[in-house]
C-alpha cells in the first residue's frame, strides 16, 4: 500500500481531477435518470410535456454523455500516470542500485519484476484501476441518490443483493479451488507433450511412439475428469447466481407496484429504481473479484521497488 | 462460423454434435429478453390498473418461469455443452499429438520444439475457446439470434418504434463500433513494443551500472527510459480515448433512442401502444438489440485473436493428411 | 594524487583486502599485475568510488567521497558497458562536447573509419547493431568514452583484452599518448602492456607488492 500512496501522492492532481470527473459523471447520470422518471410520470398522467421540460432533459441527455466521457478519459489519464511513474519510479530504484552498492542486484532479476510484478500492475492500472474505482463511486453515488428518494425501496435492492454477494463470494473459493485443480492437471499434460517434443529423437530412435501416447492419454483423461466437473460446477453456480441476480429486480417490482398502487411513490421513481438497479448491483456483486484482483494488484505493486 | 473450424469439426466427427448444441443453446438470451421484458410490462400494468391482488401470483410466476429458464440452460451446459467441449479436446489434442509423433526427424525439425508446443498445447485451448468460452463464437451466435428474434417481436408491437430505434441505432453503432473501436488494436500493439523498449533498458542499467556512474550517464538513461515509458502512456491514451468516445456515443446513442421512443409512444398511446407497460417492453426489446449489437461487436476481436489458434491447428492436421 | 589508507574490503562475506595501502603520486604511471581473482580489478573499482572500503579510506585528489571520487576519475573495465543508445551518446553519455574534441577521441581509439562506413555515421543507434557490433568495436567505443571524459586519473582494467593484437597495439599507444599528462592505474595480466611504465606492482594474497620486491618474477615477466 505504500507504494500504491506514493503512486497516487505523486500524481494527486490529476487523481483528483479523474474523481471530480467521476462524481460529476454519476451526478449527471442520476438527474438524467431523475427526469426521465418525470417524463413516465408525465406519460401516464397524459400531463403535457413542454418544450422546456424537453430542453432540460436534452441537456442532461448530452451532459450525460459528455461527462462519461470525461469521466473515462481523465479517469484512464490518471491511471496511466500512476503507471508511467510506476516504470519511472521502478527505472531509478534500479539505476540507483546498479550505480551504488549492487547489492543482491542482478539482470535476472531486475527483468523478471519488470516483465511480471511490474508489468501485471502496470496492465490493472491502465485497464482495470479506474473501472474498479469508478463502479465503487457508482454504487456509494447510486445508494446515496436512491436513499434520497425511497428508503424502503432502496433496502428492498439492497438486501437481496448483499446475500447474493454472500453467496457469489462463497461460489468463488468454491470454483477456484475447482479451477485450480483443473489447472494443475493441464500443466501434467501439457508436461507430457513438452517431453516428447523435447525427447523427440530418442522416441524415435527407441521406438517409443506407444509409450508416449499411453503417457498421454493417461494424463488427458486425468484432465478431462477435472475439467468435466469444472464445466458441470460452473454451470450450476452460474445458473445460481443468474436466478438470484434477478430476485432485487423481481422485489423491486413487487414492492414498488404495491407502494404505486398505495400512492406511496410515483411511476417515475419506480422508473429510476428500475434504471439504476443495474448499475448499483452489478457494482455490489462484482465485489468479491474487484477485491481479489485489487489484492493480486496490491501484491504485484509490494513486489516492485520504486523511489 | 469460420471454414477452417467447420473443417476441424467435421474431421474430428463433432460438427452435427456442435450444431445441435449451437441450437440447443442459443434461443437462451431472446426467451431471457422475453422474459423480462413481459415481467416488467405485466408489473407496470397491474400497478397502473391498481390491481394489488395480481401482484403477489405475478412474483411467484415469473420466478417459476426464471427458475425453469435458468434450469434449461444449466441441464443443456451442464451435459451437452460440457460433453461436446471434452469430446473436441480430447479428440483434437490427441489427433495433433499422434501426428506430432508420425513425423520424421527432418519433418519435426521444420518446427521449432516450442512452435510445436505452441500448437500442441495453446493452440487447442485457443481453438477450443473459439467455440464454447464467452465472448466468442457461442456467445455471438446468441447475440445474432436474440437481436434478430427481439427485432422481428419489436417489429411486430411497434413498426414505427421499431423504425426509429433502428434509425438511432445504425449510425451511432456504426461510428462507435466499427469505425472508431477499430482502431484500438493498433495503439494497443504500439503501447506493447514501447513496454518491450522500456522492460529492454532494465539490462543495459543493471550491467552498465558502473559506467554509468563513472561517466555520469544517470540522467540520459533515465531520459531515455522516459520516453520509451510517455511513448506507452501516449499510446494507450490514444486507445482509452476511443474507447471514451466509443462510450460517449453509445451513451447517447442508447439514452437518445430510449427517450425517442418514450416521446413517441406517448403520442401514440392509446392507440399504436396500448399504454405505458406497453411501451416500456418495447423500450426493453430495444434495449436487448442494442446489447446484442454491442455482444456481437465484442465477440469479433476476440474471435478473431482465437482464430489464429485454429488455423495453426489446422495446419498441423493437414500435415496428417498430405 | 591517489591514496589507499589500510583498506579493508569484504565481498559477499569473503575478506579481499585487509590493511591495503598505497600512494600513487601525480602524473604517475602504475601497472598492476597478479593472478586471476586476486582482487585487482577490485582495488580499481575501490579506487574509482565504485565499492565503498569496509574500513580505511581511499582518497583521490584530497577526495574521499565516493560519489565525488567517481566524478574524478575516467575507466575502461574489461566488458565495455554499452547502452543502448547512439554511438555519440555512449562515447558523451548525454554531456555536451565539441564537434572537434569527439573527432580526436574516435580517432585516437581507431574508431574513425568504422564510423565513416556506417550509414548514420556517430548518431548510428546501438541498439539495433546489437548483433553487428564486434568486441573489439564495443571496447574501443569505451576506450572513447574514456578518453572523452578526459579526468586526470585514468583507470584500466584489461582494456584490450577483446582486442586482436593489431588493433590492442594501436588502442595502447593511443591510450599511451592520452594518458601522458594523466595518473594512469593498468591492471593487465599481460606485463608486456606495461612497457615504460613508473612502476610496476604485483597483486598477491590481498597485498600489493612492488615488482622491484620480487626480482625473479619481473625477470621472467618482462
Amino acid at each position: 500500500m505504500r507504494n500504491l500512496r506514493l503512486l497516487l501522492k505523486r500524481n494527486r492532481i490529476w487523481v483528483g481531477v479523474a474523481v471530480l470527473a467521476a462524481i460529476f459523471s454519476n451526478l449527471s447520470q442520476m438527474i438524467y435518470t431523475y427526469y426521465v422518471g418525470e417524463l413516465a410520470n408525465r406519460i401516464v398522467g397524459r400531463t403535457m410535456i413542454g418544450l422546456a421540460f424537453l430542453a432540460v432533459l436534452g441537456g442532461f441527455l448530452v451532459s450525460n454523455a459528455v461527462t462519461q466521457f470525461l469521466n473515462q478519459y481523465f479517469g484512464r489519464f490518471a491511471a496511466e500516470k500512476m503507471a508511467h511513474s510506476l516504470r519511472m519510479g521502478y527505472a531509478t530504484r534500479l539505476l540507483r542500485k546498479a550505480t551504488n552498492d549492487r547489492e543482491g542486484l542482478s539482470v535476472s532479476s531486475a527483468m523478471s519484476v519488470a516483465q511480471n510484478e511490474l508489468a501485471q500492475a502496470d496492465a490493472y492500472l491502465g485497464n482495470t484501476f479506474f473501472d474498479v474505482f469508478g463502479m465503487a463511486f457508482t454504487g456509494i453515488l447510486a445508494t446515496i441518490f436512491l436513499l434520497l428518494q425511497d428508503i424502503l425501496l432502496t433496502l428492498t435492492l439492497l438486501l437481496p443483493t448483499v446475500l447474493i454477494l454472500v453467496y457469489v463470494r462463497f461460489s468463488s473459493r468454491k470454483l477456484s479451488g475447482i479451477v485450480s485443480s483443473t489447472q494443475t492437471e493441464k500443466a501434467r499434460m501439457n508436461q507430457v507433450v513438452y517431453s516428447a517434443v523435447s525427447a523427440f529423437p530418442a522416441v524415435k530412435v527407441f521406438d517409443g511412439e506407444a509409450l508416449c501416447k499411453g503417457a498421454f492419454r493417461k494424463r488427458l483423461l486425468a484432465w478431462e475428469g477435472h475439467a468435466t466437473k469444472n464445466g458441470r460446477w460452473h454451470a450450476l453456480y452460474n445458473t445460481l447466481s443468474g436466478i438470484l441476480s434477478r430476485v432485487p429486480l423481481l422485489l423491486l417490482l413487487l414492492v414498488g407496484g404495491y407502494m404505486v398502487i398505495r400512492e406511496n411513490i410515483q411511476i417515475g421513481t419506480l422508473i429510476v429504481f428500475l434504471n439504476l438497479q443495474k448499475s448499483l448491483t452489478l457494482s455490489i456483486m462484482n465485489l468479491p473479484s474487484w477485491l481479489s484482483g485489487f489484492q493480486v494488484f496490491t501484491t504485484n505493486l509490494s513486489r516492485v521497488e520504486i523511489e | 462460423m469460420d471454414r477452417r473450424v467447420v473443417r476441424i469439426l467435421k474431421s474430428l466427427g463433432l460438427w452435427k454434435r456442435f450444431v445441435v448444441m449451437l441450437i440447443l443453446r442459443s434461443p437462451f438470451d431472446f426467451l431471457n429478453a422475453v422474459l423480462g421484458a413481459n415481467m416488467l410490462e405485466r408489473f407496470l400494468r397491474i400497478a397502473q390498473q391498481q390491481d394489488a391482488q395480481n401482484l403477489q401470483r405475478n412474483f411467484w410466476s415469473f420466478l417459476l418461469f426464471t427458475v425453469l429458464l435458468f434450469g434449461y440452460n444449466a441441464t443443456i451446459w451442464a451435459t451437452v455443452s460440457v460433453r461436446a467441449d471434452m469430446l473436441f479436446h480430447e479428440r483434437l489434442r490427441t489427433r495433433l499429438f499422434e501426428t506430432m509423433l508420425s513425423q520424421t526427424q527432418q519433418e519435426m525439425e521444420e518446427r521449432s520444439a516450442g512452435d510445436w508446443i505452441t500448437r500442441l498445447n495453446s493452440d487447442v485451448d485457443k481453438t477450443a475457446n473459439y467455440l464454447t468460452e464467452p465472448i466468442n463464437f457461442m456467445h455471438r451466435s446468441i447475440a445474432i439470434v436474440n437481436l434478430v428474434l427481439s427485432s422481428v417481436v419489436l417489429m411486430i408491437l411497434n413498426a414505427k418504434l421499431y423504425l426509429a430505434a433502428i434509425l438511432v441505432m445504425i449510425p451511432f453503432f456504426f461510428l462507435g463500433a466499427v469505425i472508431v473501436i477499430r482502431k484500438i488494436p493498433t495503439y494497443r500493439k504500439k503501447a506493447q513494443e514501447a513496454f518491450a523498449t522500456y522492460v529492454s533498458w532494465m539490462e543495459p542499467i543493471v550491467n552498465a551500472g558502473e559506467a554509468i556512474r563513472i561517466f555520469d550517464g544517470g540522467q540520459i538513461t533515465l531520459q531515455k527510459v522516459e520516453e520509451a515509458s510517455k511513448e506507452i502512456l501516449r499510446e494507450n491514451m490514444r486507445a482509452h480515448r476511443l474507447t471514451a468516445f466509443s462510450s460517449l456515443v453509445n451513451i447517447f446513442s442508447g439514452n437518445l433512442g430510449y427517450l425517442l421512443l418514450l416521446l413517441m409512444g406517448n403520442s401514440m398511446m392509446g392507440s399504436e401502444v396500448r399504454d405505458f407497460a406497453q411501451l416500456s417492453k418495447i423500450t426493453q426489446y430495444r434495449g436487448e438489440m442494442m446489447r446484442s449489437v454491442m455482444c456481437v461487436s465484442n465477440c469479433q476481436s476476440r474471435m478473431k485473436a482465437n482464430l489464429s489458434g485454429a488455423i495453426r491447428v489446422e495446419e498441423v492436421l493437414g500435415k496428417k493428411s498430405q | 594524487m591517489i591514496e589507499l589508507k589500510n583498506v579493508a574490503f569484504t565481498y559477499q562475506e569473503k575478506i579481499v583486502f585487509q590493511e591495503l595501502s598505497l600512494k600513487v603520486e601525480k602524473g604517475q604511471k602504475v601497472g598492476i599485475v597478479g593472478e586471476s581473482g586476486c582482487g585487482k580489478s577490485t582495488l580499481l573499482r575501490l579506487i574509482a568510488g565504485l565499492y565503498r572500503p569496509a574500513e580505511g579510506g581511499v582518497t583521490v585528489d584530497g577526495e574521499n567521497d565516493p560519489e565525488k571520487i567517481s566524478q574524478k576519475v575516467s575507466i575502461v573495465l574489461q566488458t565495455p558497458m554499452l547502452l543502448p543508445l547512439t554511438i555519440r551518446e555512449n562515447i558523451t553519455m548525454g554531456h555536451a562536447f565539441s564537434e572537434e574534441w569527439i573527432r580526436q577521441v574516435c580517432a585516437a581509439s581507431n574508431l574513425t573509419k568504422w564510423i565513416e562506413t556506417l550509414p548514420n555515421g556517430i548518431d548510428t543507434y546501438l541498439g539495433d547493431r546489437a548483433d553487428e557490433l564486434s568486441g573489439g568495436q564495443a571496447q574501443r567505443i569505451a576506450i572513447a568514452r574514456a578518453m572523452c571524459k578526459n579526468a586526470q586519473v585514468l583507470l584500466l582494467d584489461e582494456p584490450t583484452s577483446a582486442l586482436d593484437g593489431e588493433n590492442a597495439a594501436a588502442v595502447l599507444e593511443a591510450l599511451d599518448h592520452f594518458g601522458e599528462d594523466k595518473t594512469v592505474l593498468h591492471v593487465t595480466h599481460r606485463p608486456e602492456h606495461l612497457v615504460g611504465y613508473d612502476r610496476i606492482l604485483r597483486m598477491e594474497g590481498g597485498k600489493l607488492l612492488e615488482a622491484n620486491a620480487s626480482c625473479a618474477w619481473r625477470a621472467v615477466s618482462l
